[in-house]
């Protein structure tokens, strides 16, 4: 005897008004109870619309069709507004990402987790009240009744998505939406949570969950389902897709995620790879595989086994320490004696939780930050000790590269404008020579000079990050200070970056201080590792 | 460029009618607006006047249109003293030194402490009532609220992105300040003025209505309000007409400035 | 190799709400103390004798007797120091002096004048918050053409000056249709039309800030959480948008009474209402120059300290003020 799956989509359309491109070009997908289905994809390829048209929430201006469109039996294209209504919450629970904004600010975490309770069932206030204590402990909450009277700003991140998930499944739904439920989280928050909703599965709920990231998708899923343009692209058992991809496409997104890829090794290659190449990835250390990890003593020094011959450090940082405090808020101490060195040519990776220093000591070695105690040293000379008058004939030697580049640029300039700024360090006339530069830079990072008249506002996230590479390369630097450079970036724009990265500095002898919170991305890229608890 | 929505379009028709109305009167009305005619008083809008007149018999239509320029001039003028007053402590308080900021931003809370009016009406008490001090008197005013939006625009100019981008290029204080400071606090400024050329408009017909700012015969809004007013009840149009070019006037003005707004943002 | 740095992020508690408070009433009398010099030097910096401007300014003719004796009164032949700190002095015991125009203690025309202008302006501004919330929810549930329409009108409502409003108003429901009366007389009928003159281009402000967060709310992650709850379209509105776009007009509602107080000044004019607002305006045509400043004074105070409850109002309501977002 077959059981009916939870749901059933066969041939799901989804168009939007005003846009020539389906969104959802015909997709067919079933998932049973028990059992979780992944949706893998990068931005725009319609995993998300997807998941809310099961429940009619695709958005404004858009028409959902199919063939079929089942959720535990019921057709969901024929339902008007009242009878979705009570489908969401009662037989779908949906989970989003970064439940900062999923949660409403003013209202208590309680009354959040109520909601579904208050519309769905029929239990007494007093009853409800005991259910959501229940339920906020099943999420794994400590101190339920303490939580229940706060609002989702008072909790930490991971508590807070435990809150949301409390919220989703309260109405006891057969179907969950999990859409990129990881994606603002540090990596041990992560799998807490990946763990809870796993839970869920077990219970015999039927997850759909929505990510980018193949990692989580490999720990939680049975089976994964890649889109692309709207369009599945494959589809089987997890285990199976992840060793053995047979579409180009899959194989591009595999290889561009840099879990386990050795150091200066391109994510991206032309030819056709399988994961199965690289199963057998050598254990023995060499100059060039991924770091060792060791921990040290703190204040314990050693010098890197790697060819640097020159004593010349880029970075020498020495017992640094830092505290903020304003009027309005508290002191708090961000950094206590933290010591480092980046040796020429290499790359220094900085990871640790949110809150733990990284942008600071980021700002420390750019000397936008004065240390409260300490020193810290550019290129074997001062830095952190000058004032900013001595320092700025300097600041051609070292770079920034922002996660937000957009942020970082005039919004009056063009690509063009902003590089030739760059180059002429503030001149007024612009000579040939500038010009020639500015098109040797844009070629460096590889974008076509035509960008040169365009605004960022226009680019894409690969592009901008580009074009603030391109920048911090006019002046010639030695150092570049790279806080979060990829992490706003879809899986193949972020290889792409990254083999750039490792290309300018393989070529123009670069010294990286990486911040990432992802320790993929680290272990890929890093020489060494710096890490603030 | 989007193209211009039909709201759009309408205020900046109106908008362009008055710069006409100001500048070019004689197109709009060929009459002359202070010609007596003590037979025709206190007429009703008809086809020879089609807006009535007044209690002298002058034609009201006449006199809105030529009273398009002083009516407007007042409003302009205000705006102006009112935004440089504003830059200079907006821009001391964002962009100066920790101990400037305070002392102007103290400054302007005291005089955000006289809200409204109030203000005006204090200094035309000491300094009598006029054209000139009541233009002076709503450019006070109004000063505080440039200000304070001054300030907040630069300080979030200062502390942005692309100005810290600049340091870690090596820019200087004033080159960060001429490159970069200056024209994005410059460019959000014009759209303020804009938005407030019609506050400025109502608040200087009202000193003139009360009997503080032009006086009649003047062919000027607030003035013909003015005297109007003791004729309301029976001879409505004398307040009628001149009180809708004022508003019309703030409308045109404020939607057109909310347009300039949001197509900067959008870019 | 790798290094292992330890550097907790310890924090201590900021500061108490009574701490906040108690900072605020200090702020508070900086600035009225600043308010208070600001007038008295206003008077002397300004070109010719004060003791004319105190009696009505060049145009008063006042004899040479009288100016004397406006002199030694108001202690305009001491030096200017102990001229400031005598004024400072009398400010602090309330007294503002006598009245020219009306021969009386300013205190005692403020206390009698006062009442009128408070309930004007109290009745206006719970009448432009109906009126504001009212256009803001219904244009956003009622589709695109609904909150154009509600926008436009919100801009114009803001453009219309009181007298013009008033004016028409009085022309359409006194002269025409005669239902309610010109001039405020005893009868609460003529309340109306004053506290709807007052209450129309605030609403229309106000209107314009609450659409502006109503529409962000509802466009909110948090709302559509909310919906994929099961929540209704209602529900949304009432239980979740509608307090963030509460929030904003909460912290304008004491600019806002400083608004109204300055409207006042027409509307009651206007209406022959007795109040604070007629009572200055005629102390300004006749130049009363004890009288202007007794009244700008404490309107000023009663401004600052209801914009100080509304901070505090603001802090009650939006938690997030109160607290730091933990990492």
């Amino acid at each position: 005897m077959t059981v009916e799956p939870v749901v059933r989509a066969e041939n799901l359309r989804v168009r939007f008004a005003g846009s020539d491109a389906p969104a959802v070009d015909g997709i067919s997908f079933t998932i049973a109870a028990g059992e979780c289905l992944a949706l893998v994809g990068e931005s725009g390829s319609g995993k998300s619309v997807t998941a809310r048209s099961l429940v009619g929430l695709a958005g404004s201006g858009s028409t959902v069709l199919a063939d079929r469109l089942e959720v535990s039996g019921r057709d969901v294209t024929g339902l008007n507004r009242r009878a979705l209504e009570r489908l969401r919450g009662a037989t779908v629970g949906t989970i989003s990402q970064d439940a900062l904004v999923a949660l409403d600010p003013l209202r208590l975490v309680g009354r959040e987790v109520d909601d579904a309770l208050r519309l769905h069932t029929t239990l007494t206030p007093v009853q409800r009240r005991a259910r959501v204590l229940e339920l906020l402990a099943d999420a794994g909450i400590p101190d339920p009744e303490l939580r229940a009277a706060q609002r989702s700003g008072e909790l930490s991140g991971g508590l807070r998505q435990r809150a949301l998930i409390a919220a989703a499944i309260a109405a006891d739904p057969a179907l969950i939406v999990a859409d990129e439920p990881t994606t603002a989280l540090d990596s041990q928050v992560r799998d807490g949570v990946l763990s809870l909703i796993r839970r869920q599965v077990d219970r015999g709920r039927a997850v759909l969950l929505i990510s980018h990231d193949l990692s989580v998708v490999g720990r939680s899923a049975e089976r994964v389902a890649v889109m692309q343009n709207g369009r599945i692209i494959e589809e089987g058992a997890t285990a199976d897709i992840l060793r053995a991809p047979s579409h180009p496409y899959t194989q591009s997104l595999l290889a561009a995620s840099p879990a386990g890829k050795p150091r200066h090794e391109p994510l991206l290659l032309r030819t056709r790879v399988t994961l199965r190449d690289r199963v057998a990835a050598p254990a023995s250390p060499s100059p060039h595989t991924n770091p060792v990890a060791q921990v040290l003593a703190p204040t314990a020094s050693t010098t890197a086994s790697t060819p640097a011959s020159t004593n010349t450090l880029a970075l020498d940082a020495r017992s640094l320490s830092i505290a903020f405090s304003t009027p309005r808020t508290a002191t708090r101490t961000v950094l206590t004696d933290v010591s480092f060195t980046l040796p020429l040519g290499l790359t220094l990776g900085l990871v640790g939780p949110s809150g733990s220093g990284k942008t600071t000591l980021a700002r420390i070695a750019l000397g936008l930050q004065r240390p409260d105690a300490g020193e810290l040293d550019l290129l074997g000379s001062p830095w952190s000790s000058l004032p900013e008058s001595q320092r700025r004939a300097r600041r051609g030697s070292i770079g920034a590269i922002y996660q937000d580049p957009l942020g970082s640029f005039d919004p009056r300039l063009t690509v063009g404008a902003i590089l030739t700024d760059a180059v002429t360090g503030g001149r007024s006339r612009t000579q040939p020579a500038d010009r020639a530069r500015v098109a040797e830079l844009l070629s460096q990072v590889g974008l076509a000079s035509t960008l040169s008249n365009r605004r960022p506002l226009n680019l894409s996230g690969g592009q901008r990050q580009r074009v603030a590479i391109a920048r911090a390369l006019a002046g010639r630097p030695r150092v570049l200070v790279l806080d979060e450079p990829v992490s706003a970036l879809d899986v193949t724009i972020q290889a792409q970056i990254l083999d750039l990265l490792d290309e300018l500095q393989r070529e123009l002898g670069l010294s990286y201080l990486f911040i990432s919170h992802d320790t993929d991305v680290i272990t890929h890229m890093s020489d060494s590792v710096l890490t603030l608890v | 460029m989007r193209r211009p929505s039909v709201v759009e379009a309408i205020s900046g028709a109106v908008v362009v009618l008055l710069v006409v109305a100001a500048f070019a009167p004689t197109l709009l009305a060929p009459g002359n607006p202070l010609a007596i005619d003590p037979l025709a008083s206190f007429q009703p809008p008809s086809w020879a006047h089609p807006l009535g007149t007044d209690e002298s018999g002058r034609d009201l239509y006449t006199r809105i249109v030529h009273g398009a320029a002083p009516s407007l001039l007042i409003g302009v003028l205000a705006t102006v003293l009112g935004v440089g007053l504003g830059v200079v402590l907006g821009v001391a308080g964002g962009l100066g030194p920790r101990w400037l900021d305070v002392t102007s931003t103290r400054l302007v809370e005291v005089l955000f402490a006289f809200p409204g009016l109030l203000l005006a009406l204090l200094f035309i008490a000491i300094a009598g009532p006029g054209p000139v001090t009541s233009t002076v008197a709503v450019g006070l005013a109004t000063a505080p609220g440039y200000a304070r939006l001054v300030r907040s625009q630069a300080l979030s100019v200062r502390r942005s992105g692309y100005v810290e981008a600049a340091v870690v290029l090596g820019r200087g204080w004033w080159s960060r300040l001429g490159r970069h400071i200056l024209p994005n606090v410059g460019t959000t400024l014009f759209v303020l003025a804009t938005l407030g050329v019609g506050q400025s408009i109502v608040w200087a017909s009202s000193l003139s209505y009360l009997g503080l700012g032009v006086s009649p015969p003047a062919a000027e809004w607030g003035a013909m309000l003015n005297s109007g007013r003791t004729y309301i009840a029976s001879f409505w149009w004398m307040t009628f007409f001149p009180g809708l070019a004022i508003v019309l006037s703030a409308a045109s003005t404020t939607l057109l400035g909310r347009s300039l707004q949001s197509r900067a943002r959008a870019q | 190799m790798t290094f292992v740095a330890a550097s907790p992020t310890t924090t201590r508690p900021r500061a108490s709400a009574t701490q906040w408070v108690a900072a605020r009433l200090g702020g508070l009398v900086v600035v009225l103390w600043a308010a208070a010099t600001l007038t008295f030097f206003a008077l002397r910096l300004i070109p010719g004798d004060p003791a004319e401007a105190l009696l009505g300014g060049p145009g008063s003719q006042a004899s040479e007797e009288a100016l004397d004796t406006a002199r030694r009164e108001f202690g305009l032949d001491q030096p200017l120091l102990i001229q400031y700190l005598s004024q400072l002095g009398r400010y602090i015991t309330l007294d503002f002096g006598t009245s020219y125009s009306l021969k009386q203690p300013v205190t005692s025309v403020i206390g009698e004048q006062i009442g009128g202008t408070l309930v004007l302006a109290a009745l206006a501004l719970a009448l432009a918050w109906a009126l504001a919330l009212g256009v803001a929810v219904w244009s956003a549930q009622s589709g695109r053409v609904a909150a154009a329409l509600g926008s436009a009108l919100e801009v114009v409502a803001v453009a219309l000056p009181h007298f013009w409003l008033a004016s028409s108003l009085v022309l359409l429901f006194s002269t025409t249709l005669g239902w309610l009366p010109p001039l405020s007389g005893r009868s609460p009928a003529g309340l109306i039309l004053p506290v709807v003159t007052l209450a129309i281009p605030l609403a229309g402000f106000l209107g314009q800030v609450m659409r502006e967060s109503l529409l962000n709310a509802m466009s909110s992650p948090f709302v559509l959480s909310a919906r994929t709850r099961g929540e209704t379209s209602a529900g949304v509105i009432w239980r979740h948008a509608l307090r963030h776009a509460a929030l904003p007009a909460i912290g304008l509602s004491g600019w806002a009474f400083g608004n109204l107080v300055s409207g006042a000044v027409v509307v009651e004019t206007i209406f022959a209402r007795p109040g604070l607002g007629r009572t200055l305006l005629t102390a300004v045509q006749a130049r009363d120059v004890p009288l202007v400043t007794g009244i700008v004074l404490v309107v000023a105070l009663a401004y600052s300290v209801v914009t100080t409850l509304t901070d505090v109002l603001d802090r009650a309501a939006d938690p997030r003020l109160r607290t730091e977002v933990q990492a």
